[in-house]
């Protein structure tokens, strides 16, 4: 089987829960998109050295990698993107209500987000998610008790409205 | 609230799953990307860099309205830029190498489309293929003999356009994860007229091959279609001149020269649409970021460029 049938196979099975990922860590469908994109791409170009028995983890990592970097970078969408891209997202698919945790998930920084994702959305091990972001696990441990509390007064926040 | 870590994980993954609008990325676009991503590591020091500074792209098509008729020989310089009698009357020919098969046509990513109301470009798309083994284009700076012509030729050729002073960046070698890596040395010129900014920019490399095996060895490396053509002058150097091609961000077009010394030095001379209001330089990680689409067309025509090949050829 060729490189391009082989990669074209694993796109088609794993495109979506890439896109997912990407949504879980930066909720917005057009980014999370973009940065799907981004690490197939990436992917292809190291195709021949991916092991296929590890080649979901190794999406997973890039993913992650990818979007941390835009957010490194702080304007990393805009330096991309030409014109503001027509609406992708159907009106109820993102809504607060119906993804509350995620909706919280985005008041956690970054990098504790993406502990959190990995390790609860992806049940990746400490020492895997550290793996994964090229840390310490004691850094993970830190980076997920910090990114817990933040998502908990998030989610609190949200489901205990203000009151007159 | 949830109860515990089990329970988080649990509802996490739920609305991760939950409902999602449909997949906007197709197979082809991905593949077309990483075809090109694929060459720009084999190419050169720094993807980031080579890909924004216009040497690499993909596609081929007869564009002869963006620039000068495709069919136009290149023309004698008649002494502006150079002096070398090799370089009257030269004789071009096409590559005798049958034409690729196209995997695809371009189209822009929906990401970063064309400012509106611009033409978008049927263009198809070949596999450049696995990279020669035998020439490298890893950017070492080019010899100042080279350079020099080089600046001299292109101010000479573009007026009464704007040509701006000599942009240089270094994108250091990373030694640790590529021990043969050198320092990649990225040149470009801004190029202005009443249509806009372009630019071109310069890229070195080395061969081991003579001239025409190393042109033959890379008559379809830069992802045309259709088989480029070539001036082989009377010291053995060649000339070997690209279809104009297009690859994303936007609608970026490119038209490349590449120029075999007897020496084995090797050069890549490429004018874009774009310039350096369209692109910065990230100090943190010697990368170029692209921001703006550029201009429409190219800045200079197919004989401007070959004008600027020619003087190169005589200064190393």
């Amino acid at each position: 089987m060729g490189r391009d049938d082989e990669f074209s196979r694993f796109f088609a099975s794993r495109f979506d829960q890439a896109r997912r990922t990407a949504y879980a860590l930066c909720g917005d469908w057009v980014e999370a998109e973009e940065i799907a994109q981004g690490a197939f791409v990436r992917m292809y170009a190291h195709w021949p050295k991916v092991r296929r028995e590890s080649a979901e983890a190794y999406l997973r990592t890039v993913v992650t990698r990818l979007f941390l970097d835009t957010r490194r970078r702080g304007r990393g969408r805009e330096q991309s993107v030409a014109a503001p891209p027509e609406s992708a997202v159907d009106a109820d698919t993102s809504s607060d209500e119906r993804q509350p945790l995620l909706a919280a998930l985005r008041h956690v920084p970054p990098r504790q987000r993406a502990v959190l994702v990995l390790r609860y959305v992806h049940d990746l091990s400490i020492e895997q998610v550290a793996e994964a972001l090229g840390c310490s696990a004691g850094t993970v441990k830190s980076q997920a008790a910090r990114g817990l509390q933040t998502l908990r007064e998030a989610y609190r926040g949200a489901a205990t409205p203000e009151t007159a | 609230m949830w109860e515990n870590e089990q329970e988080l994980s649990g509802r996490l993954k739920s609305e991760v799953d939950g409902p999602a609008p449909a997949v906007r990325t197709d197979l082809v676009e991905v593949l077309k990307r990483g075809r090109r991503r694929l060459l720009v590591r084999r190419v050169g020091a720094s993807a980031g860099v080579l890909a924004v500074v216009g040497v690499v792209g993909f596609g081929t098509a007869a564009l002869g309205d963006l620039a000068a008729p495709r069919d136009t020989p290149p023309a004698g310089d008649g002494g502006v830029v150079t002096t070398s009698p090799a370089t009257v009357g030269p004789e071009w020919t096409t590559v005798a190498q049958p034409a690729r098969t196209p995997y695809g046509t371009f189209t822009p990513a929906w990401t970063a489309p064309p400012p509106a109301g611009r033409e978008i470009l049927s263009i198809p798309l070949c596999d450049p293929g696995a990279g020669s083994q035998s020439t490298t284009w890893n950017s070492p700076r080019p010899p100042e003999s080279v350079l020099d012509a080089w600046v001299r030729a292109v101010a000479q050729v573009a007026s009464p356009a704007t040509v701006s002073e000599l942009n240089t960046r270094v994108i250091p070698a990373n030694k640790d994860k590529h021990p043969d890596s050198v320092d990649g040395h990225v040149q470009w010129l801004d190029v202005t007229d009443e249509h806009g900014t372009g630019s071109v920019d310069l890229k070195a490399g080395r061969t081991t091959l003579d001239p025409v095996a190393a042109a033959d060895d890379e008559a379809f490396a830069e992802g045309n279609c259709a088989p480029p053509r070539r001036l082989v002058r009377s010291d053995g150097t060649v000339l070997q001149f690209y279809p104009v091609q297009a690859s994303e961000p936007f609608q970026s077009l490119a038209r490349v020269l590449r120029v075999y010394t007897p020496t084995g030095a090797t050069y890549a001379i490429s004018v874009v649409n774009y310039g350096s209001p369209d692109f910065e330089f990230r100090e943190e990680d010697a990368s170029f970021n692209r921001t703006g689409a550029g201009r429409e067309t190219l800045p200079l025509t197919e004989e401007q460029l070959t004008r600027i090949g020619l003087a190169l050829g005589d200064a190393r």
